[in-house]
């Protein structure tokens, strides 16, 4: 087993499927801080070229569960290795993941305004740089790519998804989620128990909604009555005195 | 003669899409087109691409004869269809289980039998097991069939999720049993619905015929005879495996009144 640590990422790479071997070199690298490392980074558990049957996999994935160290993403080139992985609910290492895991850098910022000084450019940098309270010291897993039938995307960071949520698909987040596309799967936030989670999504059909540990039930057609339109646009959901609430965010005109 | 060298894997997650006729229409449109085809059933244990082709009384080996080296070569396995000489028929085995086929002696074999052909159609079983993961392994194409019933559909979902881990990057898209005045009616999913869940590239849309249940209990492929609507959707699909760049034929694009009127009168020239 070798242990490499990268930008805001800590690589596993396994060459032999040894449980034995796997859990005692585990064990041995918690003792000099593996869990601490783990926990402040995404985990990349990278297993080469290595084709692994559905059980190897199980076993594999479950002693590090057993040691509390969760694998973000599997880094893979075996084709059948890949597929289990997704199946098993476990994302591929890919360059549609994209981890801003500290902070977001824009190296520009766009603006219509051709007459605006240097300096007005910096205030504007600023400003975007700085996150909001309640964001701040939390890391975010942009992904941008649809999330298929079968597929599950789980992460202890807030999750951007970028593309849509397939009716089968699942998106799970200890955090909060934020869909820019069209959510027909499961978006489960604050899980297990994170009431403070929110779950915004720009558009979306048959959804079923979680947050914590509560489900959210609602009426599609009726709200469509009720806003008199076809399609509900720009949708958030909270946590609120142990019911989910839904509001729809309306465009603000200048 | 330099061949193409293509496998392409037929598949849909589904049960009952149309996968095994798609199969045979297309390898049989393809073979008119004077290419080189071989179609592969690959679900084992449950064949019916033999009775789609009209063969089943001419089987002697399968697939895991060949595998198994029960027959000199994959040629002596290998069923012509005597009504297009270039279309032939490795069947698979009835009475074995899918799991008796290993993995990577199915990939063999294909990329054995791909170099002397210009196409290696599999039909691929339904389920996204055994025989998925052999089908889609072995080939290098793949072409995802659904039908407008959301079930298909999610289930087509979650077939193209499974070949993109496996990085088959070039699968298209085939609707089948699309039904005209449903649509129409918004009684059933669009074909713009089915894309923007999918969202891969389309190859092809089949409208739903009586004529295919005839064609399918008779033996005989569509595509045999020009004569039928069917005929146009299945031989455009192959037009297009081969050149992409050409158009669809789109059963909802009828023209203006005047194609109509001339269509209605039996004007219109069938290609």
């Amino acid at each position: 087993m070798i242990l490499k640590q990268e930008k805001g990422k800590i690589i596993i790479k396994i060459e032999k499927i040894e449980e034995q071997e796997i859990k005692s070199k585990l064990q041995e690298l918690i003792i000099k801080g593996l869990k601490e490392i783990a926990n402040k980074n995404q985990v990349i558990l990278d297993l080469g070229d290595m084709g692994l049957n559905e059980s190897e996999f199980k076993t594999l994935i479950n002693t590090f569960d057993s040691l509390s160290i969760p694998i973000d993403l599997i880094r893979n080139t075996n084709p059948i290795t890949k597929m289990i992985s997704i199946n098993y609910g476990i994302p591929i290492d890919a360059p549609s993941v994209i981890n801003t895991h500290n902070k977001l850098n824009p190296r520009t910022i766009p603006t219509n305004n051709k007459n605006n000084t240097s300096n007005n450019n910096k205030k504007i940098e600023t400003s975007f740089l700085e996150p909001s309270k309640s964001t701040l010291n939390q890391d975010i897993l942009i992904h941008r790519k649809n999330i298929r039938s079968g597929s599950l995307l789980e992460s202890g960071k807030t999750i951007l998804l970028i593309g849509n949520v397939n009716p089968g698909a699942e998106i799970r987040s200890s955090q909060n989620i934020i869909v820019l596309g069209k959510l027909m799967g499961t978006a489960h936030a604050g899980y297990p128990n994170n009431n403070n989670s929110i779950i915004f999504t720009l558009k979306l059909k048959n959804p079923l909604i979680k947050i914590a540990n509560m489900v959210a039930e609602f009426d599609e057609n009726e709200i469509k009555k009720q806003i008199k339109s076809k399609e509900i646009s720009n949708i958030l959901f909270y946590h609120d005195n142990n019911l989910i609430r839904m509001e729809i965010i309306k465009e603000q005109k200048e | 003669m330099e061949r193409l060298k293509r496998s392409i894997v037929v598949t849909s997650g589904k049960g009952g899409v149309g996968k095994t006729t798609i199969t045979a229409n297309i390898g049989a449109a393809l073979a008119n087109l004077n290419y080189q085809v071989v179609l592969v059933d690959a679900d084992v244990g449950l064949r019916n691409l033999d009775l789609v082709l009209g063969l089943e009384n001419r089987i002697v080996f399968d697939l895991l004869d060949v595998i198994e080296n029960r027959c000199r070569s994959y040629k002596q396995a290998l069923i012509k269809d005597k009504r297009i000489s270039n279309l032939f028929l490795l069947p698979a085995p009835q009475t074995k289980q899918k799991e008796d086929v290993p993995l990577d002696k199915f990939k063999e074999l294909i990329d054995e039998i791909k170099q002397d052909f210009d196409f290696v159609i599999i039909d691929c079983p339904a389920g996204i097991e055994h025989g998925f993961k052999m089908s889609a392994n072995a080939a290098n194409e793949a072409i995802v069939v659904t039908t407008p019933d959301l079930s298909s559909i999610r289930d087509a979902d979650r077939v193209i999720a499974n070949l993109e881990s496996m990085e088959k990057n070039s699968t298209k898209l085939i609707i089948n049993r699309m039904k005209k005045h449903m649509v129409k009616k918004s009684q059933m999913l669009s074909i713009e619905d089915i894309l923007e869940t999918l969202n891969i590239e389309l190859l092809g849309i089949v409208p739903d015929d009586e004529y295919i249940t005839i064609s399918t209990n008779n033996g005989e492929p569509v595509v045999l005879n020009k004569t039928k609507p069917l005929y146009k959707y299945f031989n455009n699909i192959a037009q297009r495996i081969v050149d992409f760049s050409i158009a669809i034929e789109n059963p909802f694009n009828e023209g203006n009144i005047f194609q109509k009127f001339a269509s209605l009168v039996g004007l219109r020239k069938t290609k």
